[in-house]
């Protein structure tokens, strides 16, 4: 075995410079020296440093392995996703739209929608998914029953193409407020397709006269199940909605 | 005078002072010798942890402080390697110095290298003293009553932005069990990554046994109802976690380098290092193998003032300042509590936490002016308590109040963790949530090779979801190797998750994967905790029969009488199919005479017009079937009603299921005279979904005509009277046929 090839080895193996130096009855000079041209020779030749992960790309047909299940059969999991020049998925096959907060004033969402719900889109409307005009609906539910209809305000605006995540900006404080990424009808509707679950802006002042001290005592005392307030960490139940 | 009324017990100032020192890095041990990420824990070893437990050792007695530990860096105290590297880090940085002390030097330059060569001397000692585990160091003095130790969440993540319960779970009990396996016991407080608090998390701390926690000032400032305390005091938050309030005022005086102590021209200052100083042939040997310059921990200058002109440090100078300081500092404490000693039940406490690694590593006299800043207490009469001792005293005085999602960041809230440079991050995370609950709910074996996998899983996440990966990004400096470090830990789940689904795992393949990142013991890790008693449920109790050869009915009406839906639906479950019915319902669910009936409606604000209420009503439908089909293997879909023909044929195009329609009347039947935009529409979409239905039944032979010339449905419709005994035999499966 060659000194480079020893010492790559030993570097492998996480041997400090020093302690490779050692082994070898050399210098440290010596081992930084080839080292640090073999390190050269990997940058200069793209191919043998190519990234790592371009392996670890995740490709599945959708059918094709079927794992060997004790209990739940069926399903596919990992679906085969585009990856960008680091692997990473550049989306998810997933339905979900999340906010989270980033200030008294400001939210942070993020969507990823489905083929299948775009197929839907595109079926219903008889049209190309890119000619949707995509709108973000910014809804304050504070203290209302949304699943009711009901909603303090509202506001909307178009996003442009190509886009995934928004910070919005600007919200009020002490407010809660749910997310809806939607298309605008050309007949006036906006037809949400993506909802956030509630998410609660902090408050950025001390309270005068707030709006917590009678939920608090009614769940101290125990005289109700639930909070009667915002909880963003939920469980979240891969089976959810089934029975 | 001061001294003598110190000891006395009447001399005793109204009020508390609470120190807590929060130690923290991210997991940066790899097996590959000289990352520069590496030297973090070094320098965090020789300036403040060590540095910090010389001073516990020389008071010798109990302090009130709490010292919190992440799970990183008692992992990385505990790793052979590190301890093995520490060490050389040390003999290279002593030899440095006698090479440097052959050179001709300046007589002060000269004496801040013989300061620092006893200095590195003890080090060295000391680390060796407690067997290079600096675990047993903290455990000690803890066991000696000198400190109360706490810990933190498994890899520090920032709890608000985490999707679900069991992420937030799983970080705060792997971080204690980690905790308890090094030192033995399990602590009642947890320091939360940030003093990030959020509605909720404390109902999980309070079930994982936190008692109390941290948060800044206007955290509770800010709380509702008000507290009458002020910060003076904690909070309980609504499920009973003591919140403890960072007193800005005080802690600034230490931890402002504006108006704090640590800009001195006295201290060491920290951006002026030995590296820099030098040829690079003179330190070369002591540089990086691939030719970097490195901090070598020997900064030689003093703050001096605000010059770039820097004088050498003086540490007698240095070491009477922080004299001066902690005096000043102990005077300043008391007048702050003397100014709330109106405060009863309970008296005033003043919470000062901090990061440890400021103290040492940022303001290097730090740990000295810790210790003597506890002896200048005892001077003023001022008692220095953990908030153990505190709970035990006054847990009975304590308001409770909600208190909203807050930081000690970068003006109080989220904006160092979601902004920018690092919000391309939060996705990724939130997908391994949902898988890790995938994973845990759909193998529910526990044969040893599954159970580790899904420990390497939890374990690659925990890794990925530290906030110091987009706090390091949010302050772009080593910004490359936290997104690299962030995205390695998502591929490497993906790899293993896709390993175990492809059944490709072996034990050995996930030992050398666990060597990479010796990070937790598998013991640590919990998978249930991403578990939820619904998907044990499912997964487990729940018929398996259920799951197989299923039929999907879209009805939007199941219970109208004058359509054969729901006899058809009964009939096929009472032949033993499985029968999964979706419908326009309140109720969720029922399982009524061996069908099982889904309802959903819709929601939230409503629509003006009545084709974009079918497009909601359909994403409803869709929505539900996609739950399904998570456990349900459909073999069929049948669409009862035109009204939800775009799910039906979406799920039947993607999902590449047969699709059969049943028609009672066809809109050129219903709406004969009207030929508006609505119209139009409708008969498209009924159009389409006939057109794509592998068989198309009709319910009366009048709307024979409709389907036939109207639409264009080239397969001939049957009737569906005739056919109610074996509605699907004449379906063929698209996939089957390939």
């Amino acid at each position: 075995m060659g000194m480079l090839e020893q010492i790559i080895k030993m570097k492998e193996q996480g041997l400090t410079t020093k302690q490779i130096a050692a082994q070898l009855d050399t210098t440290e000079g010596k081992i930084k020296y080839a080292w640090t041209k073999y390190r050269k020779s990997l940058t200069e030749q793209p191919s043998v440093a190519a990234p790592k992960v371009k392996s670890k790309t995740v490709k599945q047909t959708k059918k094709s392995t079927a794992p060997v299940l004790d209990v739940v059969p069926s399903v596919q999991v990992v679906p085969s996703l585009e990856r960008d020049a680091f692997g990473m998925a550049t989306h998810y096959e997933d339905d979900i739209l999340h906010a989270i907060v980033q200030s008294p004033t400001a939210l942070y969402v993020y969507w990823e929608l489905s083929e299948l719900s775009k197929q839907l889109l595109e079926t219903h409307y008889h049209t190309t998914f890119d000619s949707f005009r995509k709108e973000l609906r910014i809804i304050d539910v504070t203290l209302v029953e949304y699943e009711q209809g009901q909603a303090n305000r509202t506001y909307q605006f178009e996003l442009p193409e190509m886009t995934n995540a928004w910070f919005v900006r600007p919200v009020a404080p002490n407010t809660t407020y749910i997310i809806e990424w939607g298309i605008q009808t050309i007949d006036g509707d906006f037809v949400p397709v993506l909802r956030s679950k509630p998410v609660e802006t902090p408050r950025d002042e001390p309270v005068t006269d707030g709006r917590f001290a009678e939920v608090v005592h009614h769940w101290q005392y125990g005289e109700v199940e639930q909070p009667e307030w915002v909880e963003v960490l939920r469980p979240y139940s891969y089976f959810d909605r089934v029975r | 005078m001061e001294l003598e009324r110190g000891k006395g017990r009447e001399a005793m100032r109204k009020g508390y002072f609470s120190l807590v020192l929060h130690a923290h890095l991210p997991y940066i041990r790899h097996e590959e010798a000289h990352r520069l990420e590496e030297r973090w824990m070094y320098e965090a070893i020789s300036e403040t942890y060590i540095p910090l437990l010389w001073e516990v050792d020389r008071l010798s007695r109990p302090l009130g402080w709490t010292v919190s530990i992440s799970p990183p860096v008692i992992e990385m105290l505990a790793d052979p390697l590190i301890q093995e590297r520490y060490i050389e880090h040390i003999e290279d940085t002593l030899r440095l110095i006698r090479q440097e002390l052959k050179r001709e030097l300046a007589q002060k330059e000269r004496d801040a290298l013989l300061f620092y060569q006893d200095r590195y001397q003890d080090l060295l000692n000391t680390f060796l003293h407690w067997e290079k585990d600096l675990n047993r160091a903290f455990r000690h003095y803890k066991e000696q009553g000198y400190l109360d130790l706490i810990t933190c969440t498994a890899t520090h993540g920032f709890s608000p932005h985490m999707l679900s319960e069991q992420a937030a779970r799983s970080e705060i009990q792997t971080g204690l069990n980690c905790f308890e396996r090094h030192y033995g016991f399990r602590p009642t407080g947890l320091w939360m990554p940030e003093c990030a608090y959020t509605p909720g998390l404390d109902r999980i701390l309070y079930e994982e046994g936190i008692r109390y926690t941290f948060v800044d000032e206007h955290s509770i400032l800010n709380a509702d109802p008000s507290p009458k305390h002020g910060i003076g005091a904690p909070v309980y938050s609504p499920h009973g976690v003591a919140l403890f309030p960072r007193d800005q005022i005080i802690s600034g005086k230490i931890w402002s380098s504006v108006i704090g102590y640590p800009g001195h021209p006295d201290y060491r200052e920290f951006y002026r290092d030995l590296a820099y100083d030098r040829e690079w042939d003179q330190i070369a040997e002591f540089m990086h193998p691939e030719g970097l310059r490195y901090d070598t921990g020997l900064k030689l200058h003093r703050v001096t003032g605000e010059t770039d002109q820097k004088d050498y440090y003086v540490r007698d100078w240095a070491w009477q300042r922080t004299s001066e300081h902690a005096a000043d500092f102990a005077q300043a404490l008391g007048e702050h509590l003397d100014a709330h000693q109106g405060q009863n039940f309970p008296p005033f406490l003043v919470t000062a936490p901090f990061d440890a690694e400021l103290f040492g590593h940022w303001w290097f006299e730090g740990p000295d002016f810790l210790g003597k800043a506890m002896e200048r207490l005892e001077d003023q009469g001022i008692e220095s308590i953990s908030p153990a001792i505190f709970l035990e005293r006054h847990f009975q005085d304590i308001d409770t109040a909600h208190v909203a999602m807050g930081t000690w960041g970068r003006k109080g809230y989220a904006e160092v963790w979601i902004n920018e440079r690092n919000d391309w991050m939060i996705r990724h995370l939130h997908q391994l949530e949902k898988r890790l609950a995938g994973v845990v709910a759909r193998n529910r074996h526990q044969d040893a090779l599954t159970v580790k996998a899904k420990r390497q899983l939890i374990r690659e996440y925990l890794l990925a979801v530290s906030s110091d990966w987009p706090f390091i990004l949010d302050g772009q400096t080593t910004a490359q190797y936290a997104a690299n470090r962030f995205r390695e830990h998502i591929l490497r789940f993906e790899e293993t998750e896709r390993r175990l689904d492809a059944e490709e795992l072996t034990v050995e393949w996930l030992d050398d994967r666990y060597r990479e990142y010796p990070f937790l013991q598998d013991s640590d890790i919990e998978p249930d905790v991403f578990l939820t008693a619904h998907d044990y449920y499912v997964a487990v109790k729940r018929e398996k029969s259920w799951n197989t050869d299923a039929i999907l009915l879209f009805v939007r009406q199941y219970d109208a009488s004058d359509r054969p839906a729901s006899e058809l639906a009964r009939r096929l479950a009472a032949a033993g199919e499985n029968v999964y019915v979706v419908t326009e319902h309140p109720e969720a669910y029922r399982f009524e005479e061996g069908v099982h009936v889904y309802g959903v409606q819709v929601t939230g604000l409503p629509l003006v017009q009545t084709y974009n209420q079918l497009a909601a009503l359909n994403l409803a439908f869709l929505r539900q079937a996609q739950a399904l089909s998570k456990i349900v293997d459909f073999a069929v879909i049948h669409n009862f009603n035109m009204e939800t023909a775009s799910a039906a044929q979406a799920i039947a195009k993607m999902k590449e299921l047969p699709l059969v329609s049943n028609v009672y009347d066809v809109e050129s039947e219903r709406s004969p005279d009207r030929s508006g935009g609505l119209v139009v529409a409708l008969k498209r979409l009924e159009g389409d979904a006939l057109r794509q239905s592998a068989v198309v039944y009709l319910e009366r032979e009048e709307s024979r005509h409709g389907v036939e010339q109207e639409y264009h449905v080239e397969k001939k419709p049957l009737r569906f009277e005739e056919n109610l005994e074996k509605p699907y035999q004449h379906v063929t499966n698209p996939k089957k046929n390939g």
